[in-house]
């Protein structure tokens, strides 16, 4: 009994630990965005030739979005005979087909790929178009997404630089004032751009490419073999594999693009389920390949660590609390009154729950958010959502890894009302 | 557009920062955040004496005479104040409802589909509760503690609680160009808000244990006890936070960027 006591009180220091490094984390990346050096991204200091590029739309049944992507993208600030546009019909049993093939008939540079066999899913999608596609630059968009007129030659200049890898840009929710959820969702991407990638890009860390907005160069994907369609991230992949393989991966702040985030808790709760499974799967595979890889500085490597257990955490946590639960009940509360784990509740409390807030805040004021930031302490809620899902999404990554079970896509609901 | 508003051209958001100097904010946070903080060390023997005055105030008339006592234990530097007072047991019965309740909100709470981050924190209450209704059930005379012994947990933590008030909020506040006067009003505020809410929640947890039953002790220790207190903390920092981001709006000087 004795021993069992032991470890359930060094697992909660354990835990304790854990925060405590996320929380140092979280301030030191607030702070060098307040007071730091901040690192433009490379369309204000390089302008020179563009490579060719070559635009993909992954899209299974994006009737609702589908015309606005192309319409904008017909509208894009780039060099014609340098672009072509791929938007990928992914076994679409809607309208899909009708609208990508209505602006293929239009514009001769969309060139359309409709897939109705073989393998389902994002990576698999991608996988195809690359092999049809010209460009030396792969730039990805999800069809939700509203690129700005000026954003492929943002994110394509970046490849100028042969060290560059891939490339992401920001992502802002165009839906923010439909409900509290996509408010709350709103925060937590303004605090994960304005504050954490550009701090890790400013740090020279590993600013994470997000698979949607962002390019990648294509003949290094083509030597790493195309995307592992066994993997739901594929984008967290693509981050990984090209930095244990020496290249740079860039986050470009001012690449704006407009996003639909979910107005339905259940479809934010499918779809941060599904990040965590694809994540952890990745934990899973390159935990050691980065530690081992001799590219990356000791920096890299700890902050790609840290990064590839952010879908860990929540599950620490959760197990930090059944573990108090039983500490509790078998009469070990004088441990919780003693000074020195007071403190460590103390800082667990206070860093632990008020660091990611504190990140939040500092991004809404850079951005010149006023009224939003007030709903700071709703995200309190989100945090007990969040732990739920993700730890659903790290037990389906733990049998996806033990079986080797096949992943299927799951396409995030769409919101947007269709004009006729 | 004004000729005026045409001489200005604003900073794009994605690479500004705050005219402020690392310098000055850690400075900041030595002589007004961090002596804040040491005052608590050498000060929790009377805040806890009066917290627990308080209390003793607020429920000595839902109490026979001389039941309740306010009592002092060593604590780090002093001694700390707490409330001594009788613990209800629960009965068979009692604890079997309590279980029967959690665990019908636990089948009905997953099914709703709107606001589902408020259910799950609910979800997460019920667990525990039900976690403690079957201890109860099953071990009626093993459960360790007295009321008494929350107490002095909650004392011990509010303590702990008060003492980072000043250094979460100075590490937060101080680096933000707001004027120190509003700076210290923010800290000041938070604390005092911090001393009443925990001294009122005391009050009330305290007769939670002693009247309703002990049963309830896991949750208000884990979900309502220090978790919660952080969300005024975040609470008031956003109003600060909102009021200086309108206020940046038109000032210009309290940008700069890049470098």
């Amino acid at each position: 009994m004795e021993l069992v006591i032991l470890t359930l009180k060094g697992y909660l220091l354990f835990t304790i630990g854990i925060i405590v490094i996320f929380s140092v984390r979280h301030y030191i990346f607030t702070l060098n965005r307040i007071f730091g050096e901040q690192r433009i991204s490379y369309q204000d200091i390089i302008d020179s030739d563009l490579k060719t590029i070559s635009v993909l739309i992954p899209m299974h049944n994006e009737e609702k979005v589908a015309s606005n992507i192309l319409e904008l993208l017909v509208h894009a600030d780039y060099d014609k005979d340098k672009i072509e546009i791929i938007p990928i019909n992914d076994f679409s049993k809607d309208k899909t087909r009708e609208i990508i093939d209505t602006y293929a008939a239009q514009y001769p540079y969309i060139k359309p790929l409709h897939r109705y066999t073989g393998e389902r899913g994002k990576p698999a999608a991608l996988n195809e178009a690359i092999k049809k596609a010209f460009g030396e630059v792969i730039i990805v968009f999800d069809a939700d997404y509203l690129p700005p007129k000026g954003i492929l030659k943002n994110i394509a200049v970046c490849f100028n630089d042969p060290e560059v890898g891939a490339v992401m840009g920001r992502v802002i929710p165009i839906n923010t004032r439909r409900n509290i959820l996509t408010r709350l969702l709103d925060l937590e991407r303004t605090g994960g751009y304005q504050v954490d990638q550009q701090a890790r890009y400013n740090l020279r860390l590993m600013p994470q490419y997000g698979g949607t907005v962002g390019g990648f160069r294509r003949k290094k994907i083509d030597d790493l073999g195309g995307f592992n369609t066994k993997v739901l991230a594929e984008d967290t992949e693509l981050t990984y594999r090209l930095s244990i393989n020496g290249l740079k991966v860039l986050y470009a702040n001012r690449a704006e693009c407009y996003e639909e985030v979910p107005e339905k808790w259940h479809v934010r709760a499918q779809q941060i389920r599904r990040w965590s499974r694809g994540h952890n799967t990745v934990m899973f595979r390159y935990f050691f390949p980065l530690l081992l890889s001799p590219y990356l500085s000791l920096r890299e490597k700890l902050d790609g660590m840290l990064l590839l257990l952010v879908y860990c955490v929540p599950i620490i946590l959760l197990m930090g609390l059944f573990d108090s639960l039983a500490l509790f009940f078998l009469g070990k509360m004088e441990l919780f009154s003693s000074v020195f784990f007071l403190i460590f509740i103390g800082a667990y409390n206070n860093f632990g729950n008020f660091a990611p807030f504190y990140q939040v805040g500092t991004a809404c004021l850079l951005d010149g958010a006023a009224q939003r930031i007030l709903l700071l302490p709703f995200l309190f809620f989100n945090f007990f959502f969040n732990m739920w899902y993700i730890t659903e999404g790290f037990l389906d990554a733990c049998i996806d890894t033990i079986t080797w079970r096949k992943t299927k896509w799951q396409k995030t609901e769409r919101f947007r009302t269709v004009h006729k | 557009m004004s000729n005026e508003t045409k001489s200005i051209i604003l900073y794009h958001r994605s690479y500004r920062k705050i005219t402020r100097s690392l310098r000055v904010f850690l400075l900041q946070f030595l002589v007004i955040a961090l002596p804040f903080s040491l005052s608590i060390v050498f000060c929790y023997p009377q805040i806890t004496h009066t917290v627990s005055i308080f209390a003793q105030a607020v429920l000595i008339p839902f109490f026979p005479p001389d039941v309740l006592r306010v009592i002092k234990l060593p604590y780090v530097v002093g001694n700390v104040f707490l409330v001594d007072l009788p613990s209800k047991y629960p009965s068979i019965f009692f604890s079997l409802v309590n279980s029967l309740v959690c665990l019908f909100l636990l089948v009905l709470l997953p099914v709703i589909r709107s606001a589902k981050h408020v259910f799950i924190f609910l979800i997460a209450v019920c667990f525990i509760n039900l976690i403690s209704s079957l201890y109860f059930i099953f071990f009626p005379y093993h459960f360790p503690y007295e009321a008494v012994d929350y107490s002095e947990l909650y004392i011990k933590q509010q303590v702990s609680i008060w003492f980072f008030v000043p250094i979460i909020m100075g590490l937060s506040i101080l680096p933000l160009p707001s004027t120190l006067t509003s700076k210290l009003i923010t800290m000041l505020v938070t604390f005092f808000y911090s001393l009443i809410f925990g001294t009122v929640r005391y009050a009330v947890f305290l007769f939670i244990l002693a009247k309703a039953s002990l049963l309830y002790m896991a949750v208000l220790f884990f979900v309502l006890g220090p978790l919660v207190d952080f969300i005024y903390i975040v609470g008031i920092y956003s109003v600060h936070v909102t009021m200086l981001s309108k206020k940046m709006r038109s000032d210009f000087t309290s940008w700069n960027w890049l470098y």
